[in-house]
């Protein structure tokens, strides 16, 4: 069987779906991208294991404030529903584009952006007001902890968002035709897939009860 | 644009060589028969957004909830971020409709995590702190 999906590869025709050109059957890119998110939840469960493994113990080490003290739930919350409310706008995009709808794929898009940029603003702010009161990286467990994990997930949204900008910007100069919307449900499923960390990282930093 | 997954026609009598068993099961694998399913509309990703958002207020509510039960309000808000990834993952990604590949490499992945992080935390917890 295996040698005949082979077979089958090389006879393709030129303009033929990429899904069949693979010995797999289906995308090589899409593939990557899941491999590359499957190791990534390796990637964060690591720092969220240690986040966890150190919760509560600063009285044991070292002193300082504590999240009870620092974390803004109504702030955060707010936050949250944007980055989730991106999610809704990307998949918008992808259905734009994959129906030829460019201008509306630019919009949803760049509003996709957008709420990426005001969730990152709002982790600036969040990351300034705990620097003031006194929170570093190295002050306690709690510190480290939390400045690595939220910090490595907002590294990730800026990342995303530049992504975004730059399938815009080819959208733009019409380099980014529908038969390319592959593009986007690749950039889309990284999105989500920092979506879905946020969704883990929002209920056990800042909402389950530190005892 | 969705990954259609072709047969090969019968009869191929292009000369292959049979060397690479992890591409052959990879390939079997991958190509075993698949119902495609279509996408969700626009209708259904806003329906979508819409459970999200009310799960996520649920959560934001019963995390203020003081009672004495502490680990009664964790497994709900875990059983809440459980339906909201997924909702994401499941609709948003595509996983339900798309190739079954995918959903398999990224369940192998969420598996792989839980039990090394699980075997780390218990291991650690129990010995190094408290040492």
């Amino acid at each position: 069987m295996a040698q005949s999906v082979i077979a089958s590869s090389h006879e393709v025709a030129p303009h033929a779906d990429h899904a069949s050109e693979t010995n797999t059957g289906v995308s090589n890119n899409k593939l990557a991208i899941w491999m590359f998110i499957a190791s990534e939840a390796l990637f964060f469960g690591a720092f969220l294991a240690t986040y966890f493994l150190y919760r509560g113990r600063d009285a044991l080490f070292l002193k300082g404030p504590t999240p009870a003290d620092l974390l803004n739930i109504p702030f955060t919350s707010v936050t949250t529903f944007v980055l989730l409310m991106s999610s809704l706008t990307m998949v918008l995009a992808l259905d734009a584009i994959r129906r030829g709808m460019h201008r509306q794929f630019r919009v949803w898009i760049l509003a996709t952006a957008l709420f990426g940029l005001t969730f990152i603003g709002g982790q600036v702010y969040e990351f300034t007001e705990f620097y003031r009161e006194g929170l570093h990286l190295s002050t306690n467990l709690f510190g480290s902890t939390f400045f690595v994990l939220t910090g490595l997930h907002g590294a990730h949204v800026v990342m995303g968002i530049v992504w975004l900008l730059s399938l815009w910007a080819r959208s733009m100069q019409g380099r980014l035709p529908t038969e390319k919307a592959e593009a986007v449900e690749i950039s889309g499923l990284y999105w989500h897939f920092v979506d879905v960390v946020w969704i883990v990282i929002f209920t056990a930093v800042y909402l389950v009860p530190q005892k | 644009m969705t990954d259609s997954t072709e047969a090969p026609g019968p009869g191929t009598d292009v000369a292959v060589t049979d060397e690479g068993g992890a591409i052959d099961t990879l390939a079997e694998l991958a190509v075993e028969p698949v119902e495609e399913h279509s996408h969700p509309d626009a209708k259904q990703y806003v329906l979508i957004a819409v459970v999200l958002v009310i799960v996520t207020a649920l959560e934001i509510a019963t995390s203020y909830i003081d009672t004495g039960h502490t680990n009664w309000i964790i497994i709900a808000l875990g059983a809440m971020a459980i339906v909201k990834f997924v909702l994401v993952t499941g609709w948003y990604m595509h996983m339900k409709t798309d190739h079954p590949l995918f959903r398999r490499f990224f369940i192998v992945g969420i598996i792989l995590a839980s039990i090394v992080y699980g075997v780390v935390f218990m291991v650690f917890s129990s010995t190094v702190l408290k040492s």
